[in-house]
């Protein structure tokens, strides 16, 4: 009820002003509510992040963004790194490895150089060096990922983000959230 | 793993030769450096690869693929979400807006103009443009306003006015491309075909059944989709006709 009547008046102010974007949708705006349906981060422990590395072909568990470059198709794995497929015969693709980059969102490739993010670091991999896809440069904090305050939803109940806990990954939709303390 | 690693470069080797020669403008094949989707944030053009994250658009030098530098960072708003690059322009997509940059000073991207959503809402927006028409999906979220969501038209002739022309109403869009007069969206019902022979009436032509499709990449005669469980492989060589040949996952 006390949602609802917040919606209602987060309505209004929107009409009456057209500003609802700074209105219902501020992520900083803390109220308290205890047992709620609300997000929850989910953390990724900040050691190890910076790191690639080539191994296996794996299965997907969790798909993300695709980049096509000639008969390789990349995909990425949530927040783990990147599918490496071979797409030559399109009715049959075949995973042939796979490149670990933790927190690894964004992908694109010139003359077989590899540029992904590693958090929020770009990494440069040559795909086509001797012995295997090889790290050949590092860009330290370039890139700034997305989401590190507030769920990518609006209108919702979520658990403040506490830094000290790592990297957020992703949100979780729970129902009985104790500390739902921020919305957005 | 040594044999994967020649297959790598061989699917490398076999990109190099193919556009090198082809000349086909229906698809994006003109493009030299692969091609990600519309709901991308890092994007190439020539020997420039361009990032977004929330509200910078960075600038890289690539000239020397093995060895990037920054070269440029600037601020271009808030809640950026997408970049797609066509011709000499870039077009960034944030939660209210397009914003359009201009390439003729490669290093150093310049805005050229604004395209406001057609109702001043919060959504996503990704963007792809072809020719004098630009098109995006914007997609109303639960409980921030009760607007229908949609795909919008842009007539970009004059890229310093963009001016919204045509809306087809839609339920949850998400990322969008086409291939010659054929524009694919990305919806809740699934993967939508559309005749954009005539780009300020879009008609539908087609709805495939798709479950949690986020996004899709038409690429000379195939069609790449992601989806929550991998994606398919389609051939799109009659492009209003996508043929599926395979999954991905």
């Amino acid at each position: 009820m006390a949602m609802q009547t917040n919606s209602n008046f987060k309505y209004l102010v929107g009409l009456a002003t057209l500003s609802i974007w700074l209105t219902a949708c501020d992520p900083l705006d803390e109220m308290p509510a205890e047992n709620t349906r609300a997000y929850v981060p989910v953390y990724h422990k900040s050691e190890d992040v910076y790191k690639t590395t080539y191994s296996a072909a794996r299965a997907m568990s969790r798909p993300g963004k695709q980049y096509v470059y000639g008969n390789l198709l990349l995909q990425t794995e949530q927040n783990e790194g990147i599918h490496l497929i071979d797409i030559s015969t399109p009715s049959s693709p075949r995973k042939i490895g796979f490149l670990e980059i933790p927190l690894c969102t964004e992908m694109s490739v010139k003359q077989g150089y590899l540029y992904a993010n590693n958090f929020d670091d770009i990494v440069v991999i040559d795909l086509a060096a001797a012995g295997g896809p090889k790290l050949v440069k590092r860009l330290k904090k370039v890139f700034t990922p997305p989401n590190q305050e507030y769920p990518p939803f609006f209108n919702v109940a979520f658990e403040c983000v506490d830094p000290a806990k790592g990297i957020v990954t992703d949100w979780v939709l729970k129902d009985s959230v104790s500390k739902a303390n921020c919305r957005r | 793993m040594f044999k994967n690693q020649l297959t790598i470069i061989a699917l490398l080797s076999a990109s190099f030769y193919f556009t090198a020669c082809d000349k086909d403008y229906a698809t994006f094949s003109a493009k030299t450096d692969g091609m990600g989707g519309s709901t991308a944030r890092f994007t190439i053009s020539g020997n420039w690869l361009y990032t977004v994250d929330s509200k910078m658009l960075t600038t890289y030098n690539i000239a020397d693929p093995a060895n990037p530098s920054l070269v440029n960072t600037q601020q271009v708003g808030f809640e950026i979400e997408t970049i797609f690059p066509f011709a000499d322009k870039l077009f960034i997509g944030s939660t209210s807006l397009i914003h359009i940059f201009s390439l003729a000073d490669p290093a150093k991207p310049s805005k050229l103009s604004t395209a406001i959503s057609p109702e001043v809402m919060r959504r996503c927006d990704p963007v792809v443009a072809r020719d004098t028409v630009a098109f995006a999906t914007l997609r109303t979220t639960a409980r921030c306003g009760g607007t229908q969501s949609l795909l919008a038209v842009y007539d970009i002739r004059d890229i310093t006015k963009p001016v919204h022309r045509a809306t087809y109403p839609l339920s949850s869009p998400l990322g969008l491309g086409y291939s010659g007069n054929t524009l694919y969206v990305c919806d809740a019902p699934g993967l939508l075909v559309f005749d954009i022979s005539n780009p300020f009436n879009p008609q539908l032509k087609k709805t495939i059944p798709v479950n949690n499709i986020f996004d899709i990449i038409p690429y000379n005669s195939l069609l790449l989709t992601q989806t929550s469980s991998g994606g398919a492989i389609y051939d799109i060589s009659v492009p209003a006709s996508p043929v599926k040949l395979s999954d991905l996952n």
